[in-house]
């Protein structure tokens, strides 16, 4: 049975991989084998890093909502050299790819982010153009088509290593439009999609149960959502796509591969079940055996051609 | 850490919106010190979506204890599961100090359900020099008093609506305490668990011997989710509740 894809030149053992900001940094589970195994997952996402380090956002973060979650954490994180030192050594050691995840708040940002990390030969990068907690940059240069061009050609300009993934969300955007800019400067994938801005109230006390107001809704609640964003934008591109959002088990993941995804992003669930990646891997090779699917490509955009009559 | 299937032994409902759940769940149960929580899994549903953390009231041999007070709707579904498997995660979170303060007296300090990892701290080091105080809303039920007493021996009660013991907050009355010469603030250490309102109440407390149990809304209660923030006093951004606390030296946060 072969679950391997070939991700826009990143061979992955596998499809599924944590979603940027739910696994923190990944070597934070190298020692904890029997609840998750990090060395089976398709790929390592880390938390989106940024030039400097990042002190986040003020409680309250998180809040749930009806079978999902609400959070505003603000791209903490601890910044470029540090990912470095600390982080990197261990996770290129695990054999398993790195996809590293990055977010600016200038161009230059991003500029400088790809070239050191190209120089560290990380295996790949996402770029966040859609974070919806911060107040510069993210969502305002995932709006913008302009931007989001230039942006994808300066990280594509100095990051060689590998492939270049973009990260977009449907907030106010034609993602659709967005996407198809991504393709045009060079963008190698894309993850659809991040998280999308909401906001939840308490009116016995009459205040925001999140402190900023908005917040990026994640969880099983925003499935539907990202699984037509994915059919959608699949029509409109030859890039391959990342499907994120909302995964709860094999069948939402799969739901993602049979729109065209050729890998899925598990994020919110893990907070849930921290062992949720490793069991879809597991229930999808049980899934294959009772379909008798040898390989997992066979699923890959199934249900386009459904759609299109063939 | 370790994710298991606990069953549900008892539940016992023990009025004023408080239940005591008692888990069969040896993993957890042996590896389990005071100051530590576990995060249930109310129902194999994705709504609750998350779950829901509880600190540990006893844990011994192969059985741990929650005391929990109904508050929403994750509360409630589990206030209403009298047997049957139940999912925990646990035990998380770091412990509080073991009891080496050598001539200091401890003094607990509990609001609500708070107090049920001070009865664990105490049961689980057979803790001596202490006092304990208990700030309730209003007179709490026999049943806790009982075990109270089994655990603790002697300890002190306030009650907001004077019920029983002192009238009024928890706060007024250690400050009526260390007037009375019957707490000593130079001499003792301070480990305080309850709501944040309670906690910032206390901070007149002396930083570098008091310790608060913080709750911090939690999306994960491992250390991913980055939501269970806690400001540093230093000002060198945020520590996590779940992973650096949930127990912290006042002087090392702003509340």
């Amino acid at each position: 049975m072969n679950l391997e894809v070939n991700l826009a030149g990143l061979r992955l053992k596998n499809p599924f991989m944590p979603a940027s900001g739910t696994f923190a940094y990944g070597v934070e589970f190298l020692d904890r084998k029997d609840e998750i195994d990090i060395t089976e997952f398709g790929a390592i996402v880390t938390k989106g890093i940024s030039l400097r380090e990042r002190f986040g956002n003020p409680p309250e973060r998180i809040a749930e909502v009806p079978c999902g979650l609400l959070n505003s954490i603000g791209l903490e994180n601890i910044g470029l050299e540090r990912f470095l030192k600390e982080k990197w050594p261990l996770l290129k050691e695990i054999g398993v790819p790195v996809i590293v995840n990055i977010f600016g708040e200038k161009e230059e940002e991003f500029e400088i982010l790809s070239e050191e990390l190209d120089r560290a030969k990380v295996h790949a990068l996402e770029v966040n153009l859609s974070c919806p907690n911060v107040d510069k940059g993210g969502m305002e240069f995932g709006q913008d088509r302009k931007v989001t061009g230039r942006i994808v050609e300066i990280v594509k300009g100095k990051f060689k290593a590998g492939p270049v993934f973009v990260k977009l969300a449907p907030n106010f955007v034609n993602i659709i439009e967005v996407a198809k800019v991504c393709e045009k400067k060079g963008a190698d994938g894309l993850s659809l999609i991040n998280t999308i801005m909401g906001m939840a109230i308490d009116v016995e006390k009459r205040e925001f149960l999140i402190s900023r107001g908005v917040a990026g809704l994640s969880g099983p609640a925003i499935h539907p959502i990202s699984l037509y964003i994915v059919y959608r934008v699949y029509q409109e591109v030859k890039i391959p796509i990342i499907g994120v959002g909302g995964v709860y088990d094999y069948r939402s993941a799969i739901e993602f591969l049979m729109v065209g995804a050729k890998a899925v992003q598990i994020g919110s669930m893990i907070f849930v079940e921290p062992g949720i990646i490793n069991k879809i891997i597991r229930d999808t090779k049980d899934y294959m055996r009772r379909h008798k699917i040898d390989d997992i490509k066979k699923i890959i955009g199934c249900m386009q051609k459904v759609k299109k009559g063939e | 850490m370790k994710k298991i299937e606990g069953e549900i032994l008892n539940n016992i409902d023990l009025g004023e919106g408080m239940f005591h759940l008692i888990v069969s769940a040896e993993e957890i149960a042996k590896r389990a010190k005071p100051g530590q929580f576990v995060n249930i899994r109310i129902l194999d549903t994705l709504c609750p979506f998350i779950r829901r953390p509880y600190s540990i009231w006893s844990a011994e041999g192969d059985v741990i204890e929650f005391l929990i007070k109904v508050s929403g709707l994750g509360s409630r579904l589990l206030s209403e599961r009298k047997r049957g498997k139940i999912d925990l995660l646990g035990p998380l979170g770091r412990a509080y100090p073991e009891p080496n303060f050598g001539d200091n007296e401890t003094v607990l300090i509990g609001g609500g359900t708070g107090i049920a990892p001070l009865m664990f701290y105490v049961k689980y080091y057979s803790l001596t020099n202490f006092k304990f105080i208990y700030g309730a809303k209003t007179c709490p039920p026999d049943y806790l008093i009982s075990r109270l007493g089994e655990i603790i021996g002697d300890f002190l009660v306030s009650t907001e609506d004077g019920s029983l013991g002192f009238k009024g907050l928890v706060v007024d009355y250690v400050k009526e305490l260390i007037r009375d010469g019957y707490i000593d603030p130079q001499k003792s250490i301070f480990i305080l668990c309850g709501p944040l309102a309670m906690l910032k109440s206390f901070q007149f407390l002396p930083p570098e011997n008091t310790y608060v149990s913080m709750e911090g809304k939690m999306a994960c209660g491992f250390g991913v989710c980055m939501g269970c923030a806690v400001k540093r006093r230093d000002g060198k951004g945020y520590l996590r509740t779940c992973t650096d606390g949930t127990i912290f030296r006042l002087l090392d946060i702003e509340l």
